[in-house]
């Protein structure tokens, strides 16, 4: 298991930095263009969601981005010691929701928020939050092969 | 923010220049969205083609200004990369926006 971490300050102008860093070493482990960008998209997502929920977009607190290379899977772990996830938010995390489903004829019920952890939960293999001490870990994992093409 | 703006026949183009959308900018992307409406423009069209990463906070930014025309107005959006139009599908947008291949494709369309 090879791996490193990121800290970044929480301003939302470091997001982009740390999520196009991963997006490269996603392609130097074997992803594809497309799923190496829905790893960038899923640490900004959850990097995001640390500054402006558990940080409440204050600057001057940590967000770690701590990335586990096996051999066939990209473990990520998002943390930040902020105000804990809200249960209903860990739920759609967990195990996403019908919430986002709408009426696409009537725009006043489109919801401009929201989407970030379903987003997560919809791209990546498998989703775990725990609150441990005074830490969020925010842990998802991502295959890196796909094991039955593998052995075709 | 910037945008390359033009005119296809009388229908409104305004291309995004910039490569990210993410929440950094997104509240920014969205004034100045919505700065368009309310110069009257109520059908125009988006081009997206230099955009390589759009998150949930740009998504919102498009939304919060679809919401702001109404209901007899449109933005037609065109020349989403791959991994912009996977989001848009993902998270269904594109049931809320019609998306063209080119800028003419989605001028014809508002026209």
């Amino acid at each position: 298991m090879k791996g490193l971490s990121f800290s970044i300050d929480s301003h939302l102008g470091n997001v982009s930095l740390v999520a196009v860093a991963v997006n490269r070493i996603c392609v130097q482990l074997g992803l594809d263009d497309l799923s190496a960008g829905q790893v960038e998209l899923c640490i900004a997502e959850a990097a995001t969601n640390a500054i402006r929920h558990a940080y409440h977009g204050e600057p001057g607190h940590t967000v770690v981005i701590a990335l586990a290379a096996g051999t066939d899977q990209l473990n990520i772990e998002v943390s930040d010691s902020g105000t804990p996830m809200p249960v209903e938010q860990e739920q759609r995390l967990l195990y996403g929701t019908q919430a986002i489903e709408f009426q696409t004829t009537d725009r006043s019920s489109l919801s401009e928020g929201g989407r970030g952890l379903q987003i997560i939960h919809d791209l990546m293999d498998e989703v775990s939050y725990v609150r441990s001490g005074n830490m969020n870990r925010l842990i998802m994992r991502k295959q890196l092969v796909a094991p039955e093409m593998e052995r075709a | 923010m910037r945008f390359e703006e033009r005119k296809i026949g009388d229908v409104f183009v305004a291309k995004v220049l910039e490569s990210r959308i993410a929440a950094d900018i997104a509240a920014r992307f969205k004034s100045d969205l919505i700065e368009y409406v309310t110069n009257g423009h109520r059908k125009f069209v988006l081009d997206l083609s230099e955009i390589t990463f759009i998150d949930s906070s740009g998504l919102g930014a498009l939304i919060a200004s679809l919401k702001v025309i109404g209901d007899d107005g449109e933005i037609a959006l065109c020349g989403a990369r791959e991994a912009v139009a996977s989001m848009f599908k993902l998270t269904r947008m594109n049931k809320v926006f019609r998306m063209f291949n080119t800028p003419e494709e989605a001028a014809a369309a508002l026209f």
